[in-house]
């Protein structure tokens, strides 16, 4: 899967990392069990600092999304039960996407449509020419 | 006589023909070690540029070559060809340097980069062992050596107490050492050691950084990929070819080789100069990082362009960027990879490379 960070961005690069990782995850361009280059072997690819990447698998490790293990490195978990804690947050952040959409006077259903689309180009990322929506 | 004017003209018609084509061979979003966005790579001052570059290359090379071989016949010493060699480095990085400056000049006076999404791609997928070409291409290089060590093994009691270990460019020796296997072996040893130098600077290379163009991730993911494993491929035939060369150098050294020297020169020269020309074809074809590749991918516009790193590169060819983990980096103006000087490691891997230059010559040295 193909990675990119803006450098101009106003969100982090660890953060860029992180959240690409996890829609690569989520299409299944990363599926469980798949090897993640070292963080130190993403650096080199980048030519960024090492401690940026650590810090997006670090965020991604305590989230639960990966777990590093001694023999193969850092590896895609197999989808958890959902937890409840980690949910919690994701809702918080969730209401104030939700919102700002609200405040800019678009009506539920229209909100909800584009939900709707979102899951679908999620869903069907798998399909070859439908990539470039999860890469955005 | 004739193989040393033919390996001169051929090595110096080969160095001829890539820095004519060198500007083809570099990505255009790079044309004289300078980054410019993709909208820019048609403009006619670079153009102008190249046309300059050429003009310069193809007058100032064709002169010297010319000179150095009148002045060779003239008087018989190889120093002129030297001379040439010093010369021609010289002319081609005046040459590029003044097309870089010039461009770079124009570039930050017009502010090509203003307003321009830069970012940096990578791929999950090229991990270092995707990007290796398989060993068993190592294994034709591995073979001669076993080939030229027996031979070695069999022959070293039946060799006279005094061998001849070197030659002159007509296949004369003019240097004689006492019998040893030191001596004897000089050219096995160089033999595991270009091999092991080779297959290490494959293996740095695909530890180092597939450069992406975050404009076109997916395809230059696929160039990348293709490049190192063709580059890779052909550095350990070229390694198998060497060992050859060494092989008849070899049974030159044991006496083993019949006929006119002239012959034997040729049998010894040949194999090296086959693999260099055809690696050189090689990276003609298919351009620094895979660019000249026929990889036709329809990518919808990412809308970013790669990051301007033109300050890293020192006078536009030595990379010096302390905030890049990577050791070997793509070259700027070049087919193949550079080292990132800002690692200490480089500096380790440059004198452990220059070590290892100077082990044969060393060990004959101590070994006579």
């Amino acid at each position: 899967m193909i990675i990119t960070v803006d450098l101009q961005s106003e969100t982090p690069i660890y953060q860029q990392i992180r959240d690409q990782i996890v829609v690569g995850i989520a299409t299944g361009d990363l599926p469980p069990g798949t090897t993640l280059p070292s963080a130190r072997q993403l650096a080199t690819d980048f030519g960024i600092n090492f401690h940026t990447v650590n810090k997006a698998y670090d965020l991604l490790r305590q989230e639960g999304f990966v777990v590093v293990t001694r023999r193969r490195g850092t590896v895609v978990r197999p989808r958890p039960a959902p937890d409840l804690a980690q949910l919690e947050g994701w809702e918080r952040r969730a209401r104030v996407l939700l919102a700002e959409a609200r405040a800019r006077g678009l009506d539920d259903a229209e909100i909800l449509e584009r939900c709707r689309r979102i899951l679908a180009a999620l869903a069907a990322s798998a399909a070859p020419d439908a990539t470039e929506g999860a890469r955005s | 006589m004739i193989v040393s004017y033919a390996l001169f003209l051929v090595t110096f018609a080969l160095v001829a023909i890539i820095a004519w084509m060198m500007p083809d061979l570099v990505p255009a979003t790079l044309p004289f070690g300078v980054r410019v966005p993709p909208e820019r790579v048609d403009d006619p001052r670079i153009a102008r540029l190249r046309r300059q570059y050429r003009a310069t290359t193809v007058v100032s090379l064709g002169a010297i070559g010319v000179d150095a071989l009148a002045l060779t016949r003239l008087t018989g010493s190889p120093l002129a060809q030297d001379a040439a060699w010093a010369l021609v480095v010289g002319v081609l990085l005046a040459a590029y340097y003044r097309a870089h400056r010039a461009l770079a000049a124009i570039k930050a006076r017009e502010g090509w980069y203003a307003g321009q999404r830069q970012s940096v791609a990578a791929d999950t997928a090229l991990s270092p062992a995707a990007l290796r070409p398989p060993m068993a291409w190592l294994l034709p290089a591995l073979a001669v050596i076993a080939a030229t060590a027996a031979i070695g093994v069999a022959r070293y009691p039946e060799l006279p107490a005094r061998i001849a270990v070197h030659f002159d460019a007509s296949g004369t020796p003019d240097r004689w050492v006492a019998k040893s296997p030191l001596s004897a072996f000089s050219l096995v040893t160089l033999q595991v050691v270009l091999t092991a130098l080779i297959a290490g600077l494959v293996w740095l290379a695909s530890r180092g950084r597939p450069e992406l163009d975050p404009a076109l991730p997916e395809t230059s993911a696929a160039r990348a990929r293709a490049f190192i494993r063709t580059i890779g491929r052909g550095l350990y035939l070229l390694a198998a070819l060497t060992n050859l060369s060494l092989l008849f150098g070899s049974l030159l050294i044991w006496d083993l080789l019949s006929g006119s020297s002239e012959r034997a020169m040729l049998l010894v020269v040949a194999p090296v100069v086959v693999g260099v020309v055809w690696l050189t074809a090689l990276a003609i074809r298919i351009g620094q990082g895979g660019g000249r590749l026929p990889i036709g991918r329809a990518e919808a516009p990412t809308g970013f362009v790669p990051r301007d790193d033109d300050g890293c590169w020192i006078g536009g060819f030595i990379y010096y960027n302390p905030d890049d983990p990577a050791l070997m980096v793509p070259k700027r103006f070049g087919v193949g990879w550079t080292l990132n000087f800002a690692r200490p490691a480089a500096w380790i891997f440059l004198a452990a490379v220059l070590l290892l230059c100077a082990l044969p010559g060393l060990l004959t040295l101590f070994g006579s």
